[in-house]
């Protein structure tokens, strides 16, 4: 009886350590990358979002390009163009067009919304002042309407 | 009533069956009380048959008794039901049950044979194979000294069914990937878990070489003489929780088997034979294809004369440049050395016994200047602190330096593709006017293609890896029955890579910005991991009918993997070979760093029934930090999500039971298992939201990274498995017979994602796939005289693999191949057109008025010498929609034959391995036959379509390929079945008098020596990656190759 008692000790032990150290054990945050934990957690960190909105924002510059010069014929193909920007140009656009994809719109968009709701939550928590706040929630509401009007 | 009630047994579920059994074991007892049965026997030899003398036969912990010198012994037995064990030096052990006999004549095979009577290792401890209800087979190494260049992975090709090993390439030390019972996941890893001396063996790749397509093999860094036997766990593996689902490979190192001292020392050399070379065009052939070529290109007649190459006035200054006919082929390959040294001393006393082993081996590839360079040690030792307090450390360290070429899908650094693609009138080194050659080397051609010479001579390719690999092992007997064990391990792994691609005689590469002309790249890879496995372990048997054993235990694994790359372009000079000599914009750097644990709590209990029932149960409850908080499956303990793993198997020896007294067969055994096991190859951090940096002119910005799925899980893998083995002839005749079905829920896919997302698609566990098939394996001992004993033996595996993700499936691409992955069809079908060959005529294209879409949305017709693409549609344009399957990767049936003779003092060991019905896309004929740009082609192009008329299967030299006629279709895909003679070793024991030298063997050993194969390439077995969407796709891998080696065994 007594040696049971020590298997059922030793069981005990065995699942109180796996299981209580467990919750540290399992939550490791990447170190390439920034875990959400740690994002937004002053005004720099704010900055840096807006920075990477516009970073990103740029990488769009030739849909900008195409999808308004090319479709106001401000812009015409060459020879060498394809499919694709023939039909923007000739505005026959068929379904499977990257250009007429509206995804990578909202993936800014959906970076803008992510944004907005820290830089709420950041100056309800007082990581930011309310002129701060203001500066930066205005840009971004900007972008994303802009992006949304596109 | 016994009989009766055993039939049933087989038919019920397995919890009825435990009931009965215990039903039945009562009524036993009672009919034969525990009191001592005399017993008497005799011990033959089964080739003289001739009386044994010194043979051991015993009930364990009841009695045991020594045969005389007629064999004849007698003992006292607690039953005549029960099992007697039968051993002595020499020969096969074997447990034979009475059966209610008092008089028992038994001749024994030696030890060689491969019988149901060996020990294996299990996850848990060694077994008798007879008594275990999984899947399992066993080959036993016994430092492998006639497979001195294998590795591990290699090493198992053609000897376990239903493990299919396809060696990578012909790479010194590049091994095989191993894929047991199909493809378990899409995504995720499909390589068996490796467990190498009760520790996991990480065998997977933290970053990709910066070597092209070099893949650096974990496994090399094992030797293969170190290892004494291998076991391989093909289901119920739900011991090892979610790393189980691929099954397990559980690899034991050298023991000292006596203590009295031992030392072999083994000594090896041999060479290798270039492969085949393959038909490309000669310069004659080659030039009229080039004029053609740069006709199609708009170069006018006059222009195309004017070229140096085709200038054939002898006084013309680069006469002699472009006047050549070299075998480029010849000029990269050459036959190669092996040399392999290696020392083992095992002995000790009864406190301590170890093994030591020192090897070297340096292997050359056929590709000139690549070689393999290994230096092992290993220490395994076992201690007896105290009768109960006993211990065990494994400790290796091994260190890899190859020297490399890039080889694969590289079009200006892969020596191979280079050699077959350069024009075969220019020559190696520069020529002057008047016809004399430089010792120097020829610079890339006017049509801007490397000088392989150069890939060769000053091309520099460097990986330099090792590993450290130890643990610690203690047990404490608290009680007879109690065990108390627990295991430390570190393992510490390096990869070093260099690359130097020189600017002089390398076409230029083209970077985004700039004209990249030598490149420069350093490499560093990194992988620690913690590693330890405790449990307590209870063993009894009651009444001497039930044995219970359990375990219950804890294992941890924390690992942490890092890479750092960095490329240089333009040094200054070729001279300036690392890589900070490159331009300082140019210069890109890169990574990754994964961190992460693994926690698996792990119960397992195994009941036998007087030795002829047996059940075992394992479960794992597995946690990890990849798994998501919200996953659908598993426990929810704390906030974190648990997978619950558990397994049942059953077993019945059939043969042991009274009905089967009179019967000629020696051993039947029925297994059936069920299992649930996983897979947590799923990403470190795919669960977690995170942020990346972005750029802006200069500033660094952060961005979402995705959108991560907080659901993600393991895959579950759930596998059934009916196996039965059956001995005849006293056990000379070994047959193993498994059916299985094992399906993957929760695979990962990449779910497609509704354009408001912003993203493509996303990683989901909402896939699922099926396998099924079997497994079978005879062994026979045909002769068995004194002086000749013949084994064969042959295994075969086969599997059908079926997606049963509902939906339209997806496409893959892999060196221009699609890929489909399709609802009820296997994982890897190749996707593609049809050809009905060429137009011969301009009136039958015509006809045909088949026609395809350019980029710019204007269409162009199929003419005369285009390839006729089958129509599917109908509507006479040839696009995506006309594509169907055209091949499939999986073998219908894969295995290999063994035969073993010993002659007296000669033994001939022989290895068939055979792959048939399996389809290989061509790749690397894709590109010889193209016949669409500059590149030396195969001679097969000379039958290319030239004018109207012209009936042949070859289309139209045109430059660019405008129509695509060499898109991927089934012209590209072969029968890749073959059979070879994949080893073949001769033995010779020296006879010794008794002195310094115990014994002595000498070996001729050969490798690949015959293949039997219609493929086309150089050699039908490659794999460009464990991935299943790169299986069976020739990139132009460095080929297989032969080779013979010579080698001397010593002991001391």
């Amino acid at each position: 009886m007594k040696r049971l008692s020590v298997i059922r000790l030793a069981i005990a032990t065995m699942l109180i350590i796996s299981l209580a150290g467990c919750k540290k054990v399992f939550d490791i945050r990447p170190q390439d990358q920034l875990d959400v934990s740690q994002a937004y957690q002053n005004v720099y960190d704010a900055d840096a979002a807006v920075v990477g909105i516009y970073g990103k924002f740029m990488n769009m510059a030739d849909r900008y390009v195409i999808l308004n010069e090319l479709r106001g014929d401000l812009l015409d193909v060459t020879n060498n163009a394809d499919e694709n920007l023939r039909q923007i140009s000739t505005h026959t656009v068929a379904a499977n067009n990257p250009y007429a994809s509206p995804r990578p719109f909202y993936e800014l968009i959906i970076n803008c919304n992510d944004a907005l709701k820290h830089f709420k939550i950041m100056v309800a928590e007082k990581r930011m002042t309310e002129d701060e706040f203001q500066q930066r929630y205005s840009d971004i509401g900007a972008l994303r309407s802009f992006l949304y009007l596109q | 009533m016994y009989l009766f009630k055993s039939y049933n047994l087989k038919k019920t579920a397995a919890v009825f069956m435990l009931l009965l059994v215990l039903k039945t074991g009562g009524a036993q007892v009672a009919k034969t009380g525990a009191a001592k049965v005399p017993i008497t026997g005799t011990v033959t030899d089964a080739a003289t048959g001739k009386g044994l003398v010194g043979i051991r036969v015993s009930v364990e912990n009841f009695s045991a008794a020594i045969t005389d010198e007629n064999g004849k012994f007698s003992l006292n037995v607690p039953s005549l039901f029960t099992d007697v064990m039968i051993s002595g030096d020499g020969y096969e052990t074997r447990q034979l049950s009475l059966k209610g006999k008092n008089s028992i004549t038994v001749s024994l095979l030696d030890e060689y044979h491969q019988s149901f009577q060996e020990t294996v290792s299990l996850p848990l401890g060694k077994t008798l194979l007879r008594n275990i209800p999984a899947a399992v087979s066993k080959y036993d190494a016994a430092g492998e000294w006639t497979k001195p260049d294998e590795t591990v992975d290699a090493l198992l090709q053609g000897r376990v069914a239903g493990l299919n090993s396809i060696r990578r390439s012909g790479t010194p030390g590049v091994g095989a990937n191993l894929f047991l019972r199909g493809y378990n996941s899409l995504f995720g890893t499909n390589k068996p878990l490796i467990v190498i001396d009760d520790m996991l063996y990480d065998v997977n790749d933290y970053g990709e070489s910066i070597i092209a397509n070099n893949y650096t093999n974990p496994l090399a860094l094992i030797n293969v003489q170190d290892i004494d036997n291998i076991t391989v766990l093909k289901d119920a593996s739900s011991i090892y929780g979610a790393k189980g689902a691929n099954g397990a490979i559980i690899v034991t190192t050298a023991r000292a088997r006596q203590q009295a001292t031992k030392i072999d020392v083994g000594i090896y050399t041999g060479v290798t034979a270039v492969p085949e070379k393959l038909p490309v065009m000669n310069a004659g052939s080659y030039r009229t294809y080039l004029g053609e070529i740069l006709q199609s290109k708009g170069l006018s007649s006059s222009e195309i004369a004017a070229m140096p190459f085709m200038i054939d006035d002898q006084s013309h200054p680069e006469y002699y440049r472009y006047h050549n006919n070299t075998d480029w082929q010849k000029q990269i390959m050459k036959a190669g050395v092996n040399r392999n040294l290696f020392l083992k001393v095992t002995g000790g006393d009864n406190i301590a016994t170890y093994a030591l082993s020192v090897g070297y081996m340096k292997n050359e590839g056929i590709i000139k200047n690549t070689d393999l360079t290994r230096y092992n040690t290993r220490f395994n030792a076992e201690f007896n602190f105290s009768k109960k307090f006993t211990g065990s450390a494994n400790l290796s360290f091994t260190y890899n330096e190859q020297n490399l070429k890039d080889q694969g899908i590289s079009d200006k650094t892969a020596p191979v593709f280079v050699a077959l693609t350069k024009a075969p009138f220019l020559t190696a080194n520069e020529v002057n006017d008047k016809g004399v050659f430089s010792p120097n080397l020829e610079d890339a051609d006017i049509l801007g293609v490397s000088n392989p010479a150069v890939l060769i001579e000053n091309m520099q390719a460097f990986n330099k890896y090792y590993r450290f690999f130890g643990s610690f092992k203690f047990n404490y007997a608290i009680t007879k029955t109690l065990t108390a064990s627990t295991l430390f391990g570190v393992v510490y792994d390096k990869v070093r890579e260099n690359i130097f691609v020189p600017r002089k005689g390398v076409s230029n590469d083209t970077l985004n910005n700039a004209v990249a002309d030598s490149r420069l790249g350093s490499q560093v890879k990194r992988l620690f991991s913690v590693y330890s496995d405790s449990r307590i372990e209870f063993n009894k048997v009651f009444n001497r009918l039930h044995s219970i054993s359990s375990r219950l235990g804890l294992r941890y694994h924390h690992n942490n993997a890092e890479q750092d790359f960095a490329l240089g372009f333009n040094s200054a000079t070729d001279e300036l070979i690392s890589v900070q000599n490159g331009v300082g914009a140019l210069r890109q750097i890169g990574g990754g760093i994964g961190e992460w644990n693994w926690m698996n709590t792990y119960f397992n209990l195994d009941y036998g029934f007087n030795n002829r029932f047996f059940v075992s149960l394992n479960a794992a409850m597995d946690g990890s930090s990849r798994f998501g908080k919200e996953a659908a499956d598993g426990l929810a303990i704390g906030g974190v999500k648990y997978a619950v793993l558990p397994s049942l198997s059953a077993a019945w020896l059939a043969s042991s039971e009274d009905f089967m007294k009179g019967s000629f067969i020696d051993l039947l055994k029925f297994r059936a298992s069920y299992s649930f096991t996983g897979n947590d190859d799923i990403g470190n951090y795919t669960a977690r939201q995170t942020y990346i940096s972005q750029n802006l002119l200069g500033m660094q910005g952060l961005v979402r990274n995705s959108i991560p799925n907080p659901a993600i899980q393991w895959e579950t893998s759930k596998k059934l498995n009916f196996g039965a083995d059956i001995a005849v002839w006293n056990e000379r005749v070994g047959v193993s017979l498994d059916v299985y079905r094992s399906k993957t829920d929760n695979m990962l896919i990449y779910e497609p994602m509704v354009s408001p997302t912003g993203i493509d698609n996303i990683l989901t566990n909402g896939g699922s796939m099926v396998n099924m098939g079997f497994d079978a394996s005879v062994n026979v001992r045909v002769v068995n005289t004194k002086n000749l004993k013949w084994d064969i033996g042959a295994n075969a595996g086969k599997y059908k693999n079926e997606i049963k993700t509902p939906g339209t499936g997806f496409e893959t691409e892999f060196a221009g191949a699609t890929i489909l992955t399709r609802y009820d069809n296997p994982a890897n079908l190749f996707y593609g057109y049809k050809a009905n060959g060429v137009f011969s005529t301009a009136a039958e294209a015509v006809s045909a008025g088949l026609r395809k879409k350019n980029a710019d949305g204007s269409y162009s017709n199929f003419a005369a010498g285009d390839i006729r693409f089958a129509d599917l549609n109908g509507d006479h344009i040839i696009d995506e929609n006309d594509r169907q399957e055209i091949g499939d990767p999986n073998p219908d049936l894969f295995g290999g034959f063994t035969s073993r003779l010993a002659y007296k003092r000669f033994e001939l060991n022989i290895l068939f391995t055979f792959s048939q019905g399996n389809d290989v896309y061509n790749y690397v004929r894709r590109r010889l036959e193209s016949v669409s740009g500059v590149e030396n082609q195969l001679n097969s192009v000379v039958n290319r379509w030239r004018a109207d008329g012209h009936v042949t299967d070859m289309p139209k030299a045109t430059y660019g390929d405008p129509m695509g006629n060499s898109r991927f279709s089934d012209r590209w895909i072969e029968d890749g079945s073959y059979l070879r003679l994949r080893t073949a070793s001769l033995q010779y024991n020296i006879p010794l008098k008794e002195g310094f030298v115990k014994y002595a063997s000498v070996y001729v050993i050969g490798n690949n020596l015959l293949t039997f194969t219609k493929y086309m390439g150089y050699d039908p077995e490659f794999s460009a990656n464990p991935g299943v969407f790169a299986q069976g796709i020739d990139t132009g891998l460095d080929p297989q190759f032969r080779s013979v080696t010579l080698g001397v065994r010593v002991g001391l």
